[in-house]
């Protein structure tokens, strides 16, 4: 019991980081039927800056810890932008074609190369600013670093599903997502629309390598990883679906977390082959709804 | 639809950008002045450095004598495997600066095999036929080396080993009449042996109480196997063998396992982030395991990212450290001096112990033929390297350096240094 | 894109024949394939030879993969695992040699892509990207892990050459091998590419609904294509299992698999010299990037965005030769001379008192919405029935239970005396119900001609093998087919489009074409959504015109038409729905002048329908 209990709350840390970066992977999705294929390697780029900002800034990691999340943030978001007018923008020719796929892998062999250079190749240290006191949750105990991350998560992905449902913005941004060319037809520009999701999934992606940085600590190459984990919860949630990702999310973490106990080495081999069975079982995820096709 | 795109000038600027930061960045500030010859880069002479151990000009050699490197600098072991090539790199710039062979400098060729084995077998064929390399220093990734050193030994080239603890590699070619393979580093099944020894007898641990937790890439599972094997030699059996994915940052469900198989202490063949994770995750869970391991821990990298707290009192497998000797010094200041950082002295010393010990057999076969290097090398060496590497470090039936268990000692971290462990 | 000099093609010409042009290439290809070790005799380029026929294996049919059919892998890596594990576990364990291996191992791959497919094909996008992924992550964790088993990253050692007799293949001798096991696979691949299988493909991918209303299995074909590409993997990894003595699981990770990828659409996808160009641009860069290791990757990366910048159809997609060279319509179709086309027997022979389709109280519930509600219809043969009412009466939905796209929720269908409702819409158009839509669903990238060739794919007999070796059979097989197209396209005055990519056409004559193609089908029903939808009133005209002459041949037609004077001068019978419901039926007079159908078409029981729906 006691390790069933510790495993939930150890599977919740993990599927908070995926929510937030599946998230980011919706946004784009949702507004223009891409995705950032280096969005790992942003999310990374994002705690590099975070931790560049407390090192420079030199001052209590309680001041500079929240400045560090906030350049790591806007450096996100500047990059996905730049990313979306450079590498999306010019090549992606809809949906069924996958021109943006070659041009966005580029951009994660050109960042990830970026990193080693302008950073380090080595697993570099992020300062832990609430300590390392385990806080005790009955028989379980998760790192402080741990509780901040599934709060902020559960903060980030309400304000974004507030703004969503709530905003005239995020009207705009459902009508695009919807159906692009009616959207445009009522005066919604997707250009801007694209610019301002690939914004936001960065700003999202560099968040979640903020909060992650405490506790995994940062590499250049831990991107990958990140983006698949991330990439899964968003489609097992059926991608068009946030709160589903929010769901699927956090039960791949305590999947992740409980199959490590069940089986061990054969944890990511169990997980990948129940993950296509669901799918092709539930080939719209978790939530999606299976658009009747129109003929 | 097609209305020009806004920002057309961001479009440019980004591109730009891009290139600048991959381009630009090919000669990286503070950096020793290099030139470039056929895609290698030399390091020119500076009078002015003195060389980590004492070296003799070598005789003159018809034709250039080039050198071959082959690691992983990119993808997970590009820590080491960038420390190990700083060590190559030390060791021809201090050999090219007392003369290379009879004035003429060695070309070092190094190559990246991006921790794919198809990839290394490519650029062990591109160095051997192409390059024309006298002997190929690095392979600190076993899969990349285990599929390519067929094609150096079918050459007739010798290979010194400078990273990795896999024992096929020196073991494989043991029956041929010439074996090439030679190395230079910490090797796994002797470690064990002494870490187990120690664990029994400076820490009254039972040796059927000893779990093996190893990550499931090949440094984990060769580890978890030699680990296995050197228990057995000892008469005892692993007590849970547990393994974690690499990337992973919660281990414990792993430890309750060990913990409930009645465990006391682990053995852990992980890397520094793992390493790390699994202490943290002991501490969460408050488990009584005692952890000790081997000369992975001593790793900066793993100090930094632990710190002190976390590692205090956990013994490991040493054979070095930075200041045991005053050549071990001089290494890691000219490592500090070249790179501004420490990143892995232990592989920058097998790097450049390694790479010494081919110079110098080379020297002394007065050829870059591969029969007389090894020749050369297997009949002793009166070398005094970095690493403990002794003089007469091969023969014909052996092909380690670093084989012996008196060459290794238990240390631990204090207060940024490794100390020895009582 | 249009190539005016297809259409400027005077009619008719030669007939198929041997393709002197393609055995030019493939005796070139043999011949540059023989030379290369001779001119760069040197193991290392040998090795790197090696590496781009045996990539060039898994691009090819990744390319079939997604480039004709449509479908993304981002696993075929896994395949490739496979092959090379299948192959060499058969060598170790159970000593079977290298030439078992390579006969069975591809054939285990396949059987993977067949059952990966079940999942794969129902999804799409990135629930498809999702599922492709997870297999070759799966396959590589299991390799990884079932350490007993594939020696997981420490690998198998001493994987013996193959032999023949006493002949080992060495470097060399491997060399040759791999190379010319890809060329004969290109060969291969593009006979099918050329043949009824590229152009059904082609056709799944474009559109797969009106692939579907054809006769055409897309689920069938999609796994077809699914195991093909499957097969090539495996087929790659038995030569990835023997080239080099050892093997272990870092061979295989997710990386692979998203470098075949980038191969494919660096060539071009869809193109028949996409992947080699594509394969050896990818091999070639970290060749001449080695030496600045350092840098190699973000230049690559660099690279990369580069040429989708520039060439965003890939290298071969983009540039004119290469795409010429290899394009299905240059190369391979000579159009033949033209068969007169006619209504068959099955179309005009409905026996005389049974109605063609019997529908009765068919419903179709969509959450609350009752589209279609209890509606009989019944056709009697030689007919032209008519189906009006207002916007979202439940005209189309009807057509789609009909023909089998949607599943009724209630009732009864029954085709030429078979109760169809539960059947798929491949299935019903086989039987002999074939339709077209409200907008053309033209397969774009096909030709015209091919067009209605496709709509011959239930008559024609000559299977995958036939096609893949290019038999004389299935040669002249073709050549019928496009000379009976060619008949039915004079039949609707599109003959000298015959060459044209369907896409380039005028909207009107699209949908004459679509027409076109339903007859090549030969159904005994034939329903027409809409048929004078956005043409002009020549257009109209014309369709009434060619609809007034099947009409005279007696074939059934269920028509769908918003224009009134088109159903006055064409039905004899109009069934008038409104809000699901039949409201009323007669003919065209009777039913435009009932005060009820008056009522749905203007909300108000006050002048003429005609008037108001024509507008």
């Amino acid at each position: 019991m006691d390790i069933v209990l510790q495993f939930i709350l150890s599977g919740l840390a993990l599927g908070a980081i995926y929510a937030v970066v599946a998230q980011g992977i919706y946004v784009t999705f949702a507004a223009t039927r891409t995705f950032n294929f280096a969005q790992g390697e942003v999310t990374v780029i994002g705690a590099f800056l975070a931790l560049s900002t407390i090192g420079f800034l030199a001052g209590p990691i309680g001041v500079t810890f929240p400045l560090g999340i906030l350049v790591g943030l806007l450096g996100g978001a500047l990059l996905a932008i730049i990313i979306e007018r450079v590498a999306v923008a010019p090549v992606s020719g809809g949906p069924e074609r996958h021109e943006w796929l070659v041009s966005t892998a580029g951009v994660a062999f050109i960042l990830l190369n970026a990193m080693t250079v302008i950073w380090t190749r080595e697993t570099v240290r992020f300062p832990k600013p609430f300590g390392e006191q385990v806080i005790q949750f009955g028989p379980a105990g998760l790192l402080p670093q741990e509780v901040f991350v599934i709060v902020a998560a559960v903060v980030v992905v309400g304000l974004l599903l507030l703004v969503l449902e709530r905003t005239q913005l995020g009207r705009a941004f459902r009508a695009v997502a919807f159906n692009r060319e009616a959207a445009e037809l009522m005066g919604i520009d997707s250009r801007w629309m694209a610019v301002g999701a690939y914004a936001l999934s960065g700003a999202l992606a560099g968040l979640a390598g903020s909060l992650v940085g405490p506790i995994t600590n940062v590499n250049a190459y831990m991107g990958l990883n990140l983006l698949i984990k991330a990439f899964i919860a968003a489609i097992v949630g059926g991608i068009g679906n946030p709160w589903g990702i929010v769901v699927a999310a956090i039960l791949l973490g305590i999947a992740e977390a409980g199959l490590s106990y069940a089986i061990g080495a054969w944890r990511e081999a169990a997980l990948l082959a129940l993950i296509i069975i669901f799918l092709g079982v539930r080939p719209n995820g978790l939530f999606g709804r299976a658009a009747v096709e129109k003929v | 639809m097609n209305a020009p795109v806004p920002w057309r000038w961001l479009r440019i600027l980004g591109g730009l950008l891009a290139a600048v930061v991959v381009l630009a960045g090919c000669q990286p500030g503070g950096g020793p002045s290099t030139t470039t010859t056929g895609g290698a880069t030399v390091p020119t002479a500076n009078p002015n450095v003195k060389t980590i151990v004492p070296v003799q000009p070598g005789p003159a050699m018809p034709g250039e004598v080039k050198i071959g490197f082959i690691s992983s600098m990119t993808g997970a072991l590009n820590d080491s495997s960038t420390a190990n090539l700083r060590g190559f790199e030390l060791a021809i710039e201090d050999w090219n600066n007392a003369g290379g062979f009879g004035g003429k400098k060695v070309v070092p060729v190094i190559y990246d095999d991006e921790l794919r084995p198809q990839r290394a077998v490519e650029l062990t064929q591109r160095l051997i036929n192409v390059d024309r390399v006298a002997g190929i220093v690095g392979y600190n990734f076993s899969g990349s080396a285990l599929a390519a050193i067929d094609i150096a030994q079918a050459a007739g080239v010798p290979v010194m080993a400078t990273g990795g603890g896999v024992l096929e590699i020196t073991n494989r070619y043991s029956k041929e009449p010439i074996n090439y393979m030679f190395g230079v580093r910490m090797l796994d099944r002797v470690q064990a042996l002494v870490a187990f020894k120690f664990m029994r007898d400076k820490r009254n641990v039972q040796l059927n109480r000893i779990a093996i937790l190893g990550d499931t890439s090949g440094y984990g599972q060769q580890g978890t196997a030699d680990g296995t094997a050197s228990l057995n030699d000892l008469g005892a059996r692993p007590c849970a063998t547990e393994t974690i994915a690499p990337g992973d940052t919660d281990a414990s469900a792993q430890l309750q396992r060990i913990q409930s198989a009645g465990c006391e202490a682990v053995i852990l063949y992980t890397l520094a982030p793992e390493t790390t994770a699994i202490l943290n995750s002991a501490r969460k869970i408050n488990s009584p395991l005692k952890f000790f391991g081997n000369w992975g821990w001593s790793q900066p990298a793993l100090y930094k990212l632990a710190g002190e707290e976390l590692l205090r009192g956990i013994p490991f497998v040493q054979s070095f450290t930075v200041d045991y000797s005053p050549e071990a010094r001089a290494l890691n200041e000219r490592l500090l001096e070249k790179y501004k950082e420490s990143l892995f002295p232990l592989n920058s010393a097998q790097g450049y112990d390694g790479t010494m010990l081919l110079l110098r057999a080379i020297a002394k076969a007065q050829s870059t033929e591969g029969a007389k290097i090894v020749a050369a090398l297997e009949s002793g060496s009166g070398y005094k390297g970095v690493t403990r590497v002794n003089d007469a470090p091969y023969s014909k039936t052996d092909h380690e350096a670093l084989d012996q268990e008196s060459m290794y000692f238990m240390g631990e971290w204090r207060n940024g240094v490794i100390v020895t462990a009582q | 894109m249009a190539k005016p000099a297809w259409s400027e093609r005077t009619l008719p010409l030669p007939i198929f024949q041997v393709d002197w042009a393609a055995l030019l290439r493939f005796v070139l290809a043999a011949i540059v394939i023989v030379l290369l070790p001779m001119v760069f005799d040197n193991n290392y380029y040998i090795t790197i030879f090696q590496g781009i026929a045996v990539t060039y294996l898994v691009v090819l049919g990744l390319n079939l993969l997604m480039g004709y059919t449509g479908i993304a892998s981002f696993g075929q890596a896994g395949f490739v695992a496979i092959g090379a594990y299948v192959s060499v576990l058969l060598g170790k364990n159970f000593g079977q040699s290298f030439w078992v291996g390579l006969l069975v191992a591809p054939l285990v791959a396949a059987l993977a892509g067949a059952l990966l497919a079940i999942p794969a094909i129902r999804s799409r996008g990135p629930f498809l990207v999702m599922i492709t992924t997870a297999f070759g992550l799966v396959v590589w964790q299991v390799a990884s892990t079932w350490a007993p088993v594939t020696g997981g990253p420490m690998g198998i050692s001493a994987i013996p050459r193959p032999t023949i007799g006493d002949f080992r293949f060495d470097t060399r001798a491997f060399y040759y091998l791999v190379a010319f096991t890809a060329l004969l696979a290109h060969a291969l691949v593009s006979n099918l590419i050329g043949s009824r299988w590229g152009r059904t493909l082609i056709a799944v991918r474009d559109a797969p609904t009106a692939a579907a209303s054809l006769g055409i299995s897309v689920v069938r074909w999609k796994v077809g294509a699914f195991v093909l590409s499957a097969y090539l993997a495996g087929l790659a990894g038995v030569f990835t299992g023997y080239r080099n003595p050892f093997l272990n699981s870092d061979s295989f990770v997710v990386g692979e698999s998203l470098n075949y990828l980038l191969a494919a659409v660096l060539g071009g996808l869809g193109t028949v010299y996409g992947p080699i160009v594509g394969t050896i641009v990818l091999s070639a860069l970290p060749q001449v990037l080695a030496p600045i290791h350092e840098y190699q990757q973000g230049i690559r990366g660099v690279l990369l965005v580069l040429v989708m910048l520039l060439l965003p159809r890939g290298i071969a997609g983009s540039i004119g030769a290469f795409r010429d060279l290899g394009s299905r319509l240059a190369g391979r179709l000579h159009v033949p001379r033209a068969t007169p086309w006619s209504p068959t027997r099955q179309q005009t022979d409905g026996q005389a008192e049974q109605p063609i389709l019997d529908a009765q109280r068919v419903s179709r519930v969509f959450g609350g919405l009752r589209a279609v509600d209890e509606v009989d219809l019944r056709i009697a043969p030689r007919t032209i029935h008519g189906l009006i009412g207002p916007n979202g009466s439940g005209k189309s939905t009807l057509v789609n239970v009909v023909t089998g796209f949607y599943l009724p929720s209630g009732g009864t269908v029954v085709l030429l005396g078979r109760s169809i409702e539960r059947l798929p819409a491949h299935t019903i158009a086989k039987l002999g119900a074939v339709r077209t839509f409200q907008t053309p669903q033209l397969f774009r990238d096909l030709s015209v001609i091919e067009n209605v060739m496709v709509g011959f794919h239930t008559r024609l007999r000559r299977g995958f093998l036939h096609h893949l070796f290019r038999t004389s059979a299935a040669v002249e097989e073709e050549r019928q087919a496009a000379a009976r197209a060619l008949g039915l396209l004079e039949y609707f005055g599109l003959a000298d489009r015959a060459l044209a990519p369907a896409g380039s056409l005028p909207y009107g004559l699209q949908k004459l074409l679509e027409i076109a193609r339903c007859l090549a089908v030969g159904p005994a029903l034939l329903i027409l959504d809409e048929p004078a939808g956005g043409m002009n009133p020549g257009e109209i005209d014309r369709v009434i015109d060619i609809l007034l002459r099947l009409r005279e041949a007696g074939v059934t037609v269920l028509v769908i038409e918003h224009h009134m004077d088109v159903i006055e001068s064409l039905c004899q019978r109009v069934s008038v729905l409104d809000f699901g419901k039949k409201i009323a039926e007669g003919t065209p007079q009777e039913v435009l002048n009932d005060p009820k159908v008056i009522e749905a078409y203007l909300g108000a029981p006050t002048g003429g329908v005609g008037e108001a729906a024509s507008r």
